[in-house]
Order: structure tokens, then sequence, then C-alpha cells
């Protein structure tokens, strides 16, 4: 075991968390070790520091300052449930159709009886009507190209916090890996001394289940 | 007789003032301890106190009694939004002073004059080195050592693996040891 690797298993023993193999290894190493046994004990000073970190008291009248500031806020209140109000008869769309033949039919008898200047003014009015629900339409499509724009805005930037927080795993592994190499060349130089097992523990990690075949 | 939580409750959310008042008063310590230690600043432990509180009457409806005491929900409301502050702030904290007052509030006790200073000398420096550490391994610590969660709660707090928790719990404090050992080295060779 490196120091490095010592290092790592610090605070399972101070927490007495690690495993016993692991605990015996460290402790051979302490004892070898004249850098690692000092840098233990100081850890373990300062955990004793952290958690006999002092407690204050409150300054004097925050409690009623607080209390005020938080009433002077409105309280959210929870969302009452929508109440859906359904007609008390549906009227069935064969009905429904007719009726809409219907108003048409009736629409086209009356421009008949009120003659042409009646129907122009009439024609007049729709047009002035559709350019109104025209630009109605016009307005609701801003709306929701903007609404859009600002979904992919907040999309974005959780994408970008699951980036961050991916980009942090990806430089965890790549220090995992680098350190891995650097134990993986002091063992190749160190020989069978830097083994991270005992012998007779290898032997007995080999010999599983399926490895005499 | 005291009144519970449970019974101020009810009439906090019907806007009984003296409830509310009372409410608070009994948690303001806890919070005030939560938010100081976060912050290592009084000024910023009042303003942490009082936005959780704030929060807190804005959403008191959706504590449900049934999910565990109040006292379990407030600390969790006041722990999240620690968490969201310091996130917010750490770069101004970084740039700013530690506070001198923790320094004199150091709890005093019956031990030998040079024990007192050298457990005081060790405070201070744990204490600057705790505000010296980057974010990502002072968070862990705070929750870990200052605020006594488990490693999974921490890692559900801090949206993190548990694998990661653990080594920079480690490696902050490491580097808070050697910062340790390095001070005393320089007074030796005073």
């Amino acid at each position: 075991m490196d120091c490095r690797r010592a290092e790592e298993l610090f605070s399972d023993q101070l927490e007495g968390t690690l495993h016993e193999i692991l605990r015996a290894e460290l402790e051979v190493h302490l004892a070898a070790c004249g850098s690692c046994r000092p840098l233990l004990d100081a850890m373990a000073e300062v955990v004793g520091a952290l958690r006999a970190y002092p407690e204050l008291d409150p300054p004097l009248g925050l409690a009623e300052r607080v209390a005020a500031a938080a009433r002077s806020r409105p309280r959210a209140r929870e969302t009452p449930r929508a109440v859906v109000v359904r007609p008390a008869f549906v009227i069935p769309s064969w009905m429904q159709a007719a009726a809409a033949g219907f108003a048409l039919i009736a629409l086209g008898a009356l421009l008949l009886i009120v003659g042409p200047e009646a129907s122009t003014r009439a024609a007049e009015r729709m047009v002035g009507r559709t350019v109104n629900a025209g630009q109605v339409v016009r307005e609701r499509k801003d709306r929701i190209v903007e609404d859009v724009r600002i979904l992919g805005v907040v999309l974005t930037a959780a994408f970008e916090g699951r980036l961050e927080r991916m980009n942090e795993r990806v430089e965890d592994y790549r220090r995992l890996l680098e350190r891995r190499r650097t134990t993986g060349k002091e063992d190749t130089k160190r020989g069978s001394e830097a083994f991270p097992f005992p012998v007779r523990l290898a032997v007995t990690f080999r010999t599983g289940p399926g490895s005499g075949s | 007789m005291t009144t519970s939580d449970a019974d101020l409750l009810p009439r906090c959310r019907g806007g009984d003032e003296a409830a509310w008042r009372e409410l608070v008063t009994r948690h303001t310590r806890r919070v005030f301890g939560l938010a100081y230690r976060f912050t290592g600043r009084v000024d910023e432990a009042e303003d942490l106190t009082q936005e959780v509180f704030v929060k807190v009457y804005q959403t008191l409806d959706r504590y449900r009694e049934g999910d565990g005491p109040f006292q379990g929900w407030l600390m969790a409301v006041a722990r999240n939004h620690a968490i969201d502050h310091y996130r917010r702030r750490k770069q101004e904290r970084l740039r700013r002073d530690e506070d001198p007052q923790v320094l004199d509030r150091l709890p005093a006790r019956a031990e030998h004059p040079l024990a007192g200073l050298e457990r005081e000398e060790r405070a201070r420096l744990v204490h600057r080195g705790l505000r010296a550490l980057p974010p990502d391994l002072r968070l862990p610590l705070i929750l870990c050592d200052l605020q006594g969660l488990p490693y999974e709660e921490i890692a559900a707090a801090l949206q993190i693996p548990l694998g990661t928790v653990k080594s920079r719990i480690n490696r902050a404090r490491l580097e808070l040891a050697r910062r340790l050992l390095g001070r005393r080295s320089e007074l030796v060779d005073a």
C-alpha cells in the first residue's frame, strides 16, 4: 500500500468502517511510514475540532424580527382542486350539425330578403371581424413562440446542470484511472511487494466456483 | 403547560400572530445555528435565518403532520435553503473575510492554560482552513462534520453519488489536516 492509497482510507479508519483486511494493511503501512501516522492523527484532531464547532446564540431580537418579516409576506395557500362543471345533458353531434346547416340556410335567406346594400355592409363587417380575428391569432402565435423560447432556455439550463455534474463524474473517473495507472506502474516496479492483497488472499479470490474449469 | 408545535401549527395557518411568534422563537436558535455553520458569519446567518422562516411561513400548508415532526421538516427546508444560498454566493464568499466573532466564542473549558491555547489555535486553524476549502469539498464537510448528516443524506441533499461524497469529505479532511501539520511545523521552525 502506498501513501496515496493509505490516505484514501483515513476517514473510514477514523469512523471504524474500514474492512478488517484493509485495516490490517493500513496498520502495516502506518507502522512503516513516517508521514502518514502524523497525518492521520492530525485528521482525527480536525474532525474533533469541526464537531466541537462553537454554537452561537442568535442575536437579541432576531426571533421577533424574523417572525414579523415572515408575516409581512403573503402566504401561499394550497391550490384548490379545479372543479369541472359538466353540462346536465350533451347535445348529440348530428343535432349540432343540423343546427349549423339550418343557421347557414337562414343566413342565406336573410341576405336574399334584405337586398344587396345590406349584404355589402354585412360583408364589410365580416371582413373587419376576420381581420381582427387574424390579429388575435397572430398575437397568440407570438405568445406561443415566446413560451417555446423560454421553455428552451429552461431546458438548456437544466441540461447544462446535468452536464456539469456529468463532467464532474468524468473528471472523478479520469483521476481514478490516472491513479490506477500510477499505482500499476509503481506495482510493476516494486514487484510482488506492492501486490494489493496478501498472496494467500489473492489465491482465495482466484479459486471461485468457476475457476476450476 | 408548554404548547406543542402540533398545537401551534393550525393557529399559525389561521393567521394567529402570537402562535407564529412562539413557533419562530422556539426554533430560531437551531435554524440560526445551521445558518451560521454554513455561512461562518453572523450577519449572513441572520439574513439566512430570516429567509428560511419567510419560506416556511409561505409554505406552511405544505407540511403534513403525517410526514414527521415539524422540526425535522423545518430543518430540511433550512438545510436545502442554506445549500442553495451557499451555491449562489460561493464566489462572493471566497472574497470575504472570516468572521472574527467565532474566534472569541470558543467554549471555555476547565483545562490547563497551554492546552486551552492549543485547542483555540487548532480551532482557529480549522475554521480558517474550512473557509479556504473549495466549495465542492466544503459543502459535504459542513453537512457531515458540522451538521452530523449521514453520507446517504448528504448525497441526496447535494445530488451527487455516495462515493463522491465520501471521497470529497476525505479530501477535505486531509486538506485541513495538512494545514494543521504545516502550521505546527512552522511554529517548531520559528
